[in-house]
């Protein structure tokens, strides 16, 4: 390491350090990985940024070197950084975040006998770019009006939908696969209140299909757990700016509510009297997609706060609105979950 | 860091505590100048995200209403 002291030492641009209050975390964002370090490793990674590793070295009075040059050799080794004598050629990536869409994604709560236009809803919905929408069904849905809906979103922009069901016999998984089979947007389809927990996916079905005894109502979501973390470039970026799970996010209640998500008792008109356009617009209705992680309590201080979908609906003190999420279990003070 | 403070200052002595930065304080707390590959035990904590949403160009769940 002798020859790196008057060279610099970088991450790479795509790996990013981020500090909470007891440790420290890199996120890979191009393999999706995340690297957790003590705090002490991100202060020498920072104070390296504008210094040689020399100056680095001596700014700790060179008690240290050792330990400074095992980071370094570490952080090489696992790639996660490199060192260079032109630190200038190697700016930060950019954390800007854009969409071209005014909605990306949309929860539709769905009934058979409504007196919805779903139609129209999927073609407004395409209006607005959306392209990921999830489809909670209620009551008992029979295979065929599940597929009548699934063909509505046919010649739309949609690239995934999720689908949400309560078990019915005529559920069996042959009836599921060739459900999924036909309709290739589909990737996730959850079955609840099902007779025994599995799970199905294969290389044959794009479609990932999960039988849970659970009885799902929507005050299941809001879950936040070690499993659910999700590490990639959008989401990091989003989350900078971003709700990370409301932003651009639109309900339709199965009585037609426009709302930021089915469990929330607000809401901005109704489809029947008003156009999603002109809904999703108000600026009250997008009031939430602007409260990042770094605005909430506890979250601010979290080595996980890029990599987690937020809630707004089910929070620790629902007076705050820059309250934890209530389903969070991790407390990042004392690093547990 | 608050507990963290009080424990070094335990250690250290609070005059000492004010004049140090609290990247030595960790690395005095940390013992690392005894014994520097300590260090090697925090670098073992690879964390890899869910890959659920990777597929079909989502890059995060629309809810977590279903935990996998």
């Amino acid at each position: 390491m002798n020859n790196t002291h008057s060279q610099y030492f970088l991450l790479y641009a795509s790996c990013i350090p981020v500090k909470g209050i007891s440790r420290s975390s890199i996120y890979d964002i191009q393999r999706n990985c995340l690297r957790l370090i003590p705090n002490l490793i991100y202060d020498v990674i920072k104070d390296a940024e504008n210094r040689t590793a020399g100056e680095l070295k001596k700014k700790y009075n060179n008690e240290y070197d050792k330990e400074i040059d095992i980071f370094f050799e570490e952080l090489i080794e696992d790639e996660l950084g490199f060192f260079t004598d032109t630190p200038k050629l190697f700016p930060k990536l950019s954390l800007a975040w854009e969409s071209s869409s005014q909605i990306s994604n949309a929860i539709i709560e769905i009934k058979e006998k409504s007196e919805l236009n779903y139609n129209s809803i999927f073609s407004q919905l395409d209006d607005l770019g959306c392209t990921s929408i999830e489809l909670r069904f209620t009551g008992s849905p029979t295979i065929d009006f599940i597929e009548h809906i699934l063909t509505a979103c046919n010649r739309s922009r949609i690239v995934s939908i999720s689908m949400i069901l309560p078990y019915a016999d005529q559920f069996q998984i042959d009836n599921i696969s060739y459900l999924s089979s036909k309709n290739l947007r589909v990737n996730k389809i959850i079955i609840h209140s099902a007779k025994e927990n599995k799970k199905i996916s294969n290389n044959y079905m794009v479609a990932k299909i999960y039988y849970t005894t659970n009885q799902l109502r929507n005050s299941s979501c809001g879950q936040i757990c070690k499993e659910n973390l999700i590490i990639n470039s959008d989401l990091f970026r989003e989350s900078q700016k971003y709700n990370s799970c409301l932003n651009k996010k639109v309900t339709i209640t199965e009585n037609g509510d426009i709302k930021n998500c089915p469990s929330f008792k607000k809401k901005f008109s109704n489809i029947k009297v008003k156009k999603l356009k002109e809904a999703i617009t108000d600026a009250k209705f997008q009031e939430l997609w602007h409260i990042r992680k770094d605005d909430i309590n506890i979250c601010k201080s979290c080595e996980f706060r890029y990599s987690c979908m937020d809630c707004r609906a089910y929070t620790q003190d629902p007076k705050n609105r820059y309250s934890k999420p209530l389903k969070c279990s991790y407390d990042p003070k004392t690093m547990s979950w | 860091m608050e507990e963290t403070s009080e424990e070094l200052k335990s250690i250290l002595g609070e005059e000492a505590l004010k004049n140090l930065p609290i990247t030595i304080q960790l690395m005095k707390k940390m013992k690392m100048n005894e014994d520097p590959n300590s260090i090697m035990a925090f670098f073992n904590s690879d964390f890899h995200g869910s890959d659920m949403h990777h597929d079909a160009g989502q890059y995060k769940p629309i809810s977590t209403i279903h935990n996998e």
